[in-house]
């Protein structure tokens, strides 16, 4: 185990007390010092929301972008130099909203990239509007009677798009889930870990999320049953946290490129083409 | 409109049919026939948006000398189609000919002078193969008997077109044969002096551009598919295993750039390509990378809008787009090559740019150099210098403060050190927020304490510092003709080549014009400006419906530029227009002036 | 209940640009968090968040929390929900 000092920014989260972005942020850091992976060879990137801000309180690389846009930016990080463990950490609003689109391309193709949603169901940053996963009847500024939209599912949803790994956490404990960031980062191609990460402010779930969370492991669910995964993923009074569903044996994308493509990868191969090459390049043109 | 005969130097041919006719195909083979015969060629695709039925055109004006586009009308017409024939029958030249199947194709107000050819194409076809399109092959053995061309040449040429379909390479080089010896009766209609030892190269902008790209370091290509910008993708895709490029093909141009900027910030050489519409996507994006300081070269396959408008035609409308894309102010390069040659070079200096100054370089292509149209392309020297600029594999002591690296430091130049994912000790966080030097966020808990609005201001004007530098570097205009004239034409991007053709003309007239031909559009050297000066008078000659590019030197240098000739039909400029209007200008005639 | 070195807590609220102030009251310290975003005035008259603990030695045992949203509205916070932002504070308590 590295020593966790090592990950140390010198930035101070302002995220607020309570916040469960700081349970991701430990539990992270734990993940990364256990499985010894220093801090030049990771790279986060992240949205824009309260949690997108946490590239900052970690001393990685990193790149904070878009609003819903890390996923590629993370996709072009990760075939540019497969070297790099590379990791999204996000808000629903980022990655359930406006940036699902390329979750789901992401986990369909099943890149090599890693991707923590920190929900909280609600858009905090910009102070308490409804977000995709925020539940029927919740009272948020945008919803002053209680929502009458119905939520998103982005496990079910995932799963039905053909994603690899999925999994669920809390933030309120950050010992399971670096256990399941580190499985995460172990897998085969694309993994969610949706942790669950209260806003005290805007929608503080803590206890109702106590109260109805239990463990997967605890009931035995194998999570190489798609169909008990996706029931599980659709209970209403409960909230399973562990692994839902995980395969290993499709290949990732990087996997599938690289062996077809098998020269050098692009950050190392910034070069002028060969005599030879410059031939054949223009032998279709004479 | 009947043009001159204008001499034995070069020919124009015009082949016209329906999509699915393979008049593409066919307009290949005759390219690659002229450029194995010594000939320098500008072809022209007059084709549309679809699959099968309406009216497609393929035309190739060659020349013992340089061409530069379609040239003056037509000389030899391949009507295989009575739309065809209705389209384009009135432009043919004086001397030149029609050449057509009387069974499919009603000759009507033939033109006076011109030769008739009137063949049986469908019969001799069948006589090789069941299907009639190779009638195309027949018309193509035809016009190389009509021209003196050696069959030994057209059969080859048209054995390796088919060398994948070996069923039908037979019968393709004899159905060919039979046309040849049919243009017997009719003599020789334009020879022109063929020189077979020869081999020249042919390319359109987006494949010169793909190429030079690969050939400056580029490995990571992403793509959505959108015409004219999709041959890039072809080619990139046809050639990924023989040159490691990594081909990723987004779900959308959002994903697109995005993966772009992504590949660029793990310090690969990424490029992506895209049309107006998908390039009105990447707007964010595009902000985004000047903002966090990555590199990025970005291109625009300009085609005629707004919306969707013509997918098939050209226009240089995205001027203003790109001048303006993305909000508030950055620091930008736009280069807008004239000739596929130009576009080669243009992508090794692009990526030189975006690495050394470390922002968005954004390169305007059009319809009408790219997918439209082939050229031949001479002397190209793949040895480009690679220059990566500040990247940095260990950081001085000025340059990190104990636990992150100095990404944004303040400098003279405005380029600070960069160091790539993956470095041992140089972490940094890439920040799209305002920052300061060590890209922490000045946006939220500081925003309007006395030191973040100082590191803003700072922050923002050693973005902008980078434009002082890099307009040093743009290059200033060409001048085509003449040293003095009485009249200068401003031309921009594709546009230069159709006015270079026209300018001998006018010289001929005894009229005294020359041409300013700009490439690289911004930033503007401030020497541009006593260029426009020192000149008598000037015309803008664009094509786009609000003179985008006078338009801007009119705010850049308050140079006011009252002539112009604006084409926006989504066709290219075509010489003859452009003498035309010169000589109209130049008599007083009424010409439309620029509000 | 949980614990934080007094001096490390005292670190933290200096260098928070005042977003985090404490009042002492003999033994009982409390730690006062006040968002400094505007908008929080739209929704809520208020948004502070304060954490009651007791000086015990060297350490501050932490034992309470409330959000105050201004008026006579106050919610109660659940202590455990500060483990995470405690963990940060210091890292004696951190995840091992």
């Amino acid at each position: 185990m590295l020593n966790l000092k090592l990950y140390d920014s010198d930035v101070r989260p302002d995220w607020c007390p309570g916040c469960g972005d700081f349970g991701v942020l430990a539990a992270l850091k734990n993940a990364l010092a256990t499985l010894e992976l220093p801090p030049d060879r990771v790279q986060i990137s992240s949205g824009i929301g309260c949690s997108s801000n946490l590239p900052g309180y970690i001393k990685t690389y990193g790149h904070h972008g878009l609003h819903g846009r890390p996923l590629p930016i993370a996709i072009g990080i990760k075939i540019a130099n497969p070297n790099l463990v590379v990791i999204v950490t996000a808000g629903d609003g980022d990655e359930y909203g406006i940036g699902f689109n390329h979750v789901v391309h992401a986990a369909r193709r099943n890149h090599d990239v890693k991707l923590i949603v920190m929900n909280n169901e609600i858009y905090g940053l910009t102070t308490g509007q409804l977000s995709p996963t925020s539940k029927s009847g919740q009272r948020t500024k945008t919803s002053p009677d209680g929502s009458i939209i119905y939520p998103l599912n982005p496990l079910s949803t995932l799963l039905g798009a053909g994603a690899t790994f999925i999994a669920r956490g809390f933030s309120g404990d950050p010992k399971q889930l670096s256990m399941l960031i580190q499985e995460a980062i172990k897998h085969r191609g694309f993994a969610l870990v949706d942790a669950i990460s209260p806003c005290v402010t805007w929608h503080d779930i803590y206890d109702e999320v106590r109260r109805k969370m239990y463990k997967l492991e605890d009931v035995k669910h194998d999570p190489s049953d798609a169909v008990a995964a996706y029931h599980r993923m659709n209970e209403s009074e409960k909230i399973g946290l562990g692994i839902y569903y995980r395969t290993e044996e499709r290949p990732s994308f990087e996997e599938l490129m690289h062996s077809e493509i098998t020269s050098s990868i692009p950050a190392e191969n910034v070069k002028n083409l060969t005599k030879d090459q410059i031939a054949q390049a223009l032998a279709q043109f004479q | 409109m009947q043009n001159e005969y204008n001499g034995n130097q070069d020919v124009t041919v015009r082949l016209g049919a329906a999509a699915g006719d393979g008049i593409q195909s066919a307009g290949e083979i005759l390219m690659k026939i002229f450029s194995r015969s010594g000939l320098y060629v500008s072809t022209y695709n007059g084709n549309q948006s679809l699959i099968r039925g309406g009216h497609v055109w393929f035309h190739i004006h060659a020349g013992e000398t340089r061409v530069y586009s379609l040239g003056y009308g037509i000389d030899h017409l391949v009507a295989l189609t009575q739309l065809a024939y209705d389209e384009h029958f009135s432009s043919v030249n004086q001397g030149g000919a029609i050449i057509y199947d009387p069974s499919a194709v009603k000759q009507h107000d033939f033109p006076a002078g011109v030769k008739k050819i009137e063949a049986p194409l469908t019969k001799m076809a069948l006589n090789h193969d069941k299907r009639p399109i190779m009638k195309n092959t027949v018309a193509i053995g035809l016009l190389g008997g009509l021209m003196g061309l050696d069959f030994g040449l057209i059969g080859r040429v048209i054995g390796e077109q088919f060398a994948r379909k070996p069923d039908v390479q037979k019968s393709n080089v004899e159905a060919a044969k039979e046309g040849y010896e049919y243009a017997e009766q009719f003599g020789i209609t334009k020879r022109l002096r063929y020189d077979y030892g020869t081999k020249r190269t042919f390319m359109h902008a987006d494949y010169a551009l793909a190429l030079g790209a690969v050939a400056a370091g580029c490995r990571f290509y992403a793509a959505y598919p959108m015409s004219p910008a999709s041959p890039i993708v072809h080619w990139m895709t046809a050639n990924a295993k023989k040159f490691g490029i990594r081909v990723f093909l987004g779900e959308d141009e959002i994903a697109v750039v995005n993966s772009t900027i992504g590949a660029s910030f793990a310090g690969a050489r990424a490029m992506c390509a895209t049309s107006g519409g998908g390039f009105s996507l990447m707007q964010e994006a595009i902000g985004q990378a000047a903002m966090t300081e990555t590199p990025l070269v970005v291109v625009d396959v300009m085609r005629a809008g707004p919306s969707t408008g013509l997918p098939t035609k050209t226009s240089q409308g995205d001027l203003n787009m790109v001048l303006g894309i993305s909000h508030d102010d950055f620091p930008r390069a736009i280069i807008a090559p004239k000739s596929p040659e130009d576009a080669f070079y243009t992508a090794g200096r692009a990526f030189n740019l975006a690495e050394k100054y470390q922002l968005p370089v954004i390169v305007l292509l059009d319809f009408a150099i790219g997918d439209g149209g082939y050229a031949t392309v001479e002397n190209l020297n793949f040895d480009f210098a690679i220059e990566r600029g500040k990247i940095v594999r260990e950081a001085t002591q000025d340059m990190h403060n104990g636990v992150w690296f100095r990404r944004y430091m303040l400098t003279e130049d405005g380029v600070s050190p960069r160091a790539l994912p993956g470095t041992p000790g140089l972490m940094y966080v890439a920040k799209t927020d305002e920052h300061d030097e060590w890209g922490h966020d000045l946006s939220d808990v500081l925003a309007g304490l006395k030191e973040a609005v100082n590191m803003r201001e700072k922050q923002h004007e050693k973005r902008m510092r980078k434009m002082e530098y890099l307009a040093k570097e743009m290059r200033l205009p060409e001048v085509f003709g003449p040293e003095k004239a009485d009249l200068t034409l401003v031309s921009w991007g594709s546009s230069a080549l159709p006015i270079r053709e026209a300018l001998p003309k006018l010289w001929d007239k005894g009229l005294r014009v020359n041409s300013l031909e700009f490439t690289d559009v911004y930033p503007l050297r401030a020497d541009v400006r006593s260029l426009l000066m020192e000149a008598h008078d000037l015309m803008d000659i664009e094509v786009n419906y609000t003179a985008q590019f006078a338009k801007l030197l009119r705010r850049e240098f308050g140079v006011f530029i009252e002539k112009s000739y604006l084409k926006y039909d989504g066709e290219p400029i075509y010489p003859a227009e452009v003498v035309k209007h010169v000589e109209d200008t130049l008599q007083g005639k009424e010409v439309k002036q620029l509000a | 209940m949980i614990r934080v070195h007094y001096s490390k807590l005292m670190d933290f609220v200096c260098s928070s640009r005042g977003a985090y102030t404490v009042e002492e009251k003999g033994e009982q310290l409390i730690i006062s968090f006040s968002p400094q975003l505007e908008s929080v005035k739209e929704h809520y008259e208020d948004a502070t968040i304060r954490v009651y603990a007791k000086k015990v030695d060297e350490y501050a045992e932490v034992y309470d929390a409330e959000m105050d949203y201004g008026g006579k509205s106050l919610r109660k916070m659940s202590v455990d929900s500060l483990t995470p932002w405690l963990m940060t504070i210091d890292e004696e308590n951190a995840l091992v």
